[in-house]
C-alpha cells in the first residue's frame, strides 16, 4: 500500500467521541505502564528492541500521549506521518519487526481488559488499523533504515 | 567515505559550505570554533536573520535527521542544541533592528514543552526585523504568559509546540488568550507539532501558522492584524 493509500484508508477512521477520548486519557498513564511492564518480562525482549529497553518504554508512553490527543483532535496525515516516522527512527536504533505486532496485540489485550466495551468499540478501529498496515510501513520505512540498525547508539 | 554531518540534503554554495563547517563544529563539540565560524561569517557580510535561517535552523534540522537515522546519539544531539543556543547569545549581542516598528511580540513554548530554541530562534529573527520582543522561554504556566501579554501590550502572541501531544494545550492556551484579549492579539503558531497537520483543529481557527523561520518572517511582514 502506498503513502496516499494510506492516508485515505486512515481517512474513513472515525473521530471517538468526547467520552471515549477522555477515558483514554483517565487510563493511559496506567496503560502505558502496564505495556511497559509486560513487554519488559517477554524473554525476548533485548532483542525485540535491540537492546534499548529505556527507549521502548519512551515509545510506549509516547504512543498513549500521542493517541489521546489524536482522539480529540484527529488528522489522517498527522497518524500516518507519525506511524511512519515511528518505523523509520526505532528500527533505525535497533528495534525488530518482531516488536511491532508483539507491541500492538499487547496493546489490543491491554486496551480490552482496562476499557468499557463502548470505548473498546470505537478505539479498536484505530490499532486494527495499525495491526493492518504494518507490512506497509514496513516497506515505506525499508529504503530509510541503516544497515548497521541492529547496533543501536541509544 | 562520508562523515554523517556531510549530507547531501543540506544546501550547496555559500549557505551550505558554512553549515557543514559549523555542523562538523558543534557534532564534535568544539563551542568555541563553532562560536569563531558563525562570527566570520557575520564580519564578512552574512546577516545575523540569514545566520539563523541558513545555518542554525538548517543544521538543527539535520542533527533530527541523524538521530533518526541512528548516526548520533541523543547526547550528540543535546550537544548540537547547547552550543548553538550558546553560539546565539553571543551573536544576539551584535543583534541590529531593522529601524521598522513592526508591533509588540510575546513568544513562548506551551506549558509541557520542552523544546525551547525554535522559539528563541524566531524571537531573535523577529526583533531584528522590527518587532519589540519578548520571549518568555517555555513550560510556563497559561496565568504567567496572559499577564506578560497584558505587561507587554502585545499585538502579537507567538506560541511554539513541538509535540503533537501538546496541541490540547496549545488549544487552552489560545482559548486563554482569547477570553482575555478577544481578537486584540493575534495569534502565531509553529514548530513540530503542526508540521504535518493538513489543518488546524477548529478550536485554532484564525490563528496563523509558520512552520519556518522564513515563514515567520513573512508572515508578520504581512498584515498579520487583519487575520486575527
Amino acid at each position: 500500500m502506498t503513502k496516499e493509500e494510506l492516508l485515505s484508508s486512515a481517512g474513513l477512521l472515525i473521530q471517538p467521541s468526547k467520552q471515549v477520548s477522555a477515558e483514554y486519557g483517565r487510563k493511559r498513564e496506567q496503560l502505558a505502564a502496564d505495556m511497559n511492564r509486560i513487554m519488559g518480562e517477554r524473554p525476548d525482549i533485548e532483542y525485540m528492541v535491540g537492546g534499548n529497553r529505556a527507549m521502548m518504554d519512551d515509545n510506549h508512553r509516547n504512543h498513549a500521549r500521542f493517541l489521546e490527543s489524536l482522539f480529540s483532535l484527529y488528522s489522517p496525515s498527522e497518524f500516518v506521518e507519525t506511524v511512519l516516522w515511528v518505523f523509520r527512527a526505532y528500527r533505525s536504533h535497533g528495534f525488530q519487526l518482531t516488536y511491532w505486532p508483539a507491541q500492538l496485540d499487547t496493546w489490543v489485550e491491554l486496551l480490552r481488559s482496562e476499557l468499557s466495551p463502548e470505548a473498546m468499540d470505537e478505539i479498536y478501529p484505530f490499532y486494527r488499523w495499525m495491526i493492518v498496515n504494518q507490512h506497509s510501513f514496513v516497506l515505506l520505512s525499508d529504503s530509510f533504515v541503516p544497515a548497521d540498525a541492529a547496533v543501536p547508539k541509544h | 567515505m562520508t562523515t554523517p554531518y556531510e549530507n547531501q540534503a543540506l544546501n550547496t554554495g555559500v549557505a551550505g559550505a558554512l553549515q557543514q563547517e559549523y555542523l562538523k563544529e558543534i557534532l564534535a563539540g568544539r563551542r568555541k570554533l563553532a562560536l569563531e565560524i558563525i562570527m566570520d561569517a557575520y564580519r564578512d557580510g552574512y546577516s545575523i536573520p540569514g545566520i539563523y535561517m541558513d545555518v542554525f535552523q538548517e543544521a538543527l534540522y539535520e542533527i533530527g535527521r541523524l538521530w533518526e537515522t541512528n548516526q548520533i546519539t541523543v547526547a550528540d544531539e543535546h550537544l548540537g542544541t547547547a552550543i548553538t543556543q550558546y553560539v546565539m547569545s553571543n551573536l544576539y549581542q551584535h543583534l541590529e533592528t531593522s529601524g521598522k516598528q513592526r508591533g509588540r511580540l510575546v513568544m513562548t513554548g506551551v506549558q509541557g514543552e520542552l523544546h525551547q530554541v525554535g522559539a528563541n530562534m524566531v524571537s531573535d529573527v523577529l526583533e531584528a526585523d522590527g518587532w519589540d520582543v519578548m520571549f518568555l522561554g517555555t513550560n510556563i504556566p497559561p496565568e504567567g504568559v496572559i499577564e506578560s501579554i497584558k505587561q507587554h501590550r502585545a499585538d502579537l502572541f507567538g506560541i511554539s509546540s513541538t509535540m503533537f501531544f501538546n496541541i490540547p494545550k496549545v488549544i487552552k492556551l489560545v482559548e486563554a488568550t482569547r477570553r482575555e484579549f478577544g481578537n486584540s492579539v493575534s495569534i502565531m503558531l509553529g514548530g513540530g507539532a503542526f508540521r504535518t497537520l493538513k489543518e488546524l483543529p477548529s478550536e485554532l481557527e484564525g490563528c496563523e501558522v509558520a512552520l519556518n523561520l522564513r515563514e515567520a518572517l513573512n508572515l508578520t511582514r504581512g498584515d498579520i492584524s487583519g487575520r486575527k
